[in-house]
């Protein structure tokens, strides 16, 4: 079968399965998808001084991220320019320099090439050290501390590229008005034997499966409820489909907004519990949220999932006192993928709270934690399906309600209860909605082609 | 350390970790103390130390743990699996925890340190196979009915984990 014979037909809500298995595509997705969009290497907090690094990988190719004596962070490839050896051997740390441990090249903080053992004796002092750096992604940018890096040289700015996901991060993620957030130490790293997509698509969109995959969770949070966790109502959530219908497809689930902005009682019980240094944050915290948000037309108060494109996805809990997820799904061949997880807290949240939220994060998202183990299952499952997928196979079903994007029923009812929905950003849909999947292979079919 | 210590540590070991090869939930939970502090920090290398892991103690400044336990959210944990829902665990992964390299001392208040290594091998569904290897830092305390346990640091040798975590260390 030809590389462009696979059959995404996001209009019909009907997928091949071969997208999942094939090393053919797989190939083509690492050049077509992984080198033209912008992915996300890293948070300012966690390389605040020059010469801080950490490791990461944009798809397979493992990089540096690194502040330079300029303050400018640059995302170099971890690779010799000599032959091939890494030049940096570790997750994180503080570096002037690296040296190759086979002949000894030696970069300095922006991948320059400055030291070359036996330059006279050897090479006759001929060398073109401005040629022979490190590697550099040729974009880096930030938004609100977020950095991301591309191969593509051309590829819209990261701005562009966000596009409206933009509202929903400063208020989510990026959080200025709160004194900014903090990438905590400490990255989970696991195998799953099943392909990136199936990961992506489920952030980006999948709030159908919540009530069936984490049943389990969900009720002992209502049989337990005197903790610090409590009841789940998921029925008068939202999604938002950014760059629908035809632009960049970020998803976004499990939303809630409404009139007001949100309460912050249940916030103040919890912190309550924690002592009256957490009480007093909160306190804080929830005159900043009313501030910053008293110009908005509507308020957001929630949001569970989200998926900037292709790879990166953001998980946050139901309050305040809950540590928010970052996501990378990591490409390591058609049916692997590794996934890394760091975690976020308010930065000026004093540390009982960040020690709390850190926990809850522990406890519900996370790689032990008591949702994500069971969507492991669940594709460990699929996937061993798909190993024995045969090419006359039926695609997969992502129908739901296909000629029905837009949702007048709801907007409507959000309206009667005095939520000005239009003001939102992107295309607004029900709970449970597949347009946000069909979005993520609109546009990943459109990269491919 | 007096050989009769480090046997009845090891014995409480080997009790414990086969309450839990043989799913015996309530039972495992029943030996865990009210101030239990459960921690699985997550590997990291950092340049210019030998040191994979960072403090975990109630001091440490806040990280992001693989697991970060109180009696309480172990309690949530159990629950789960009682209600025959956690699908990671439905039906029950094949486990069985070899404990191994015990050494004991005796600490003030009738509390002792147990030092273990681990060697767990995991099946679902009879084929995918997985294998957790690491020691653990345990702090027990004598009661009347025996040992409880009052704190537990697990170290993984695995830096990448072969998959996500359902069963307890
Ligand atoms: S491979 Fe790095 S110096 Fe030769
Ligand atoms: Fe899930």
């Amino acid at each position: 079968m030809t590389a462009t014979a696979w059959e995404v037909d996001a209009g019909q809500g009907l997928v091949d399965t071969g997208i999942f298995t094939d090393p053919e595509l797989y190939q083509r997705e690492l050049d077509q998808i992984f080198r033209q969009t912008w992915l996300y290497v890293g948070h300012d907090s966690q390389i605040p001084e020059p010469g801080d690094y950490l490791t990461n990988y944009l798809a397979e190719t493992e990089v540096i991220v690194i502040r330079g004596k300029d303050q400018r962070v640059r995302v170099l490839r971890n690779q010799c320019a000599h032959r091939g050896n890494k030049v940096c051997l570790f997750d994180r740390g503080n570096a002037r320099a690296f040296s190759c441990t086979f002949h000894g090249w030696r970069y300095d903080d922006a991948g320059q090439l400055v030291g070359v053992p036996f330059l006279s004796e050897g090479y006759h002092g001929e060398v073109d050290f401005a040629g022979w750096g490190l590697q550099r992604a040729p974009r880096v940018e930030s938004y609100g501390g977020f950095i991301f890096a591309s191969w593509d040289p051309d590829i819209v700015g990261l701005d562009s590229y966000l596009g409206d996901l933009r509202w929903y991060l400063d208020r989510l993620l990026v959080q200025e008005f709160l004194g900014g957030v903090e990438v905590v130490g400490g990255r989970q790293r696991y195998t799953m034997p099943t392909n990136w997509k199936l990961l992506a698509e489920n952030f980006q969109g999948d709030d159908y499966h919540v009530q069936i995959t984490h049943a389990s969770y969900l009720r002992v949070l209502a049989e337990e409820s005197q903790g610090l966790r409590g009841k789940v109502n998921l029925n008068d959530r939202l999604q938002v489909a950014v760059g629908y219908p035809d632009g960049i497809a970020h998803g976004l689930g499990a939303l809630k907004v409404g009139a007001e902005p949100k309460d912050a009682t249940r916030e103040l019980q919890i912190a309550e519990q924690l002592g009256p240094e957490a009480v007093e944050w909160i306190r804080e915290r929830d005159r900043r949220v009313r501030e910053f948000q008293r110009d908005d037309p509507v308020k957001l108060h929630l949001c569970s999932n989200i998926n900037v494109f292709p790879n990166f996805s953001v998980v946050s809990g139901p309050n305040a006192i809950f540590g928010t997820g970052l996501l990378q799904w990591h490409p390591r061949g058609p049916m692997v993928t590794d996934v890394w997880q760091w975690a976020m807290v308010d930065r000026a949240a004093p540390e009982v709270v960040k020690r709390t939220a850190l926990r809850e994060l522990v406890g519900a998202q996370a790689a032990a934690g008591m949702l994500a183990p069971d969507d492991s299952e669940n594709f460990e499952r699929s996937s061993d399906n798909l190993a024995a997928r045969r090419s006359s196979e039926r695609p997969f079903h992502y129908a739901m309600a296909i000629d029905r994007d837009d949702d007048p029923g709801l907007r409507a009812r959000l309206a009667a209860e005095g939520v000005d929905v239009d003001a939102l950003p992107g295309l607004i849909g029900p709970y449970v909605w597949e347009v946000n999947q069909r979005q993520f292979y609109r546009y990943w079919a459109e990269l491919l082609s | 350390m007096t050989a009769s210590l480090r046997e009845e540590v090891e014995l409480f070991l080997i009790h414990e970790a086969e309450l839990l090869d043989t799913l015996q939930f309530h039972d495992w939970y029943a030996l865990l103390a009210d101030d239990l502090h459960y921690v699985i920090p997550a590997a990291e290398s950092v340049q210019g130390t030998n040191r994979r892991f960072d403090e975990t103690g109630r001091d440490a400044a806040p990280r992001f743990h693989l697991m970060d336990e109180t009696k309480a959210t172990m309690w949530l944990r159990i629950r789960q699996l009682d209600t025959g829902m956690r699908h990671v665990e439905v039906p029950a992964s094949s486990t069985d925890r070899l404990i191994t390299n015990v050494t004991a001392r005796e600490l003030l208040d009738r509390a002792v340190e147990a030092k273990s290594k681990f060697l767990v091998v995991q099946i679902r569904h009879g084929v995918h196979e997985s294998m957790f290897t690491g020691r653990r830092t345990d702090r027990l305390r004598r009661t009347e009915d025996g040992f409880q346990l009052v704190s537990r640091r697990v170290e993984f040798t695995q830096t990448v984990l072969s998959r996500a975590l359902s069963i307890f260390f």
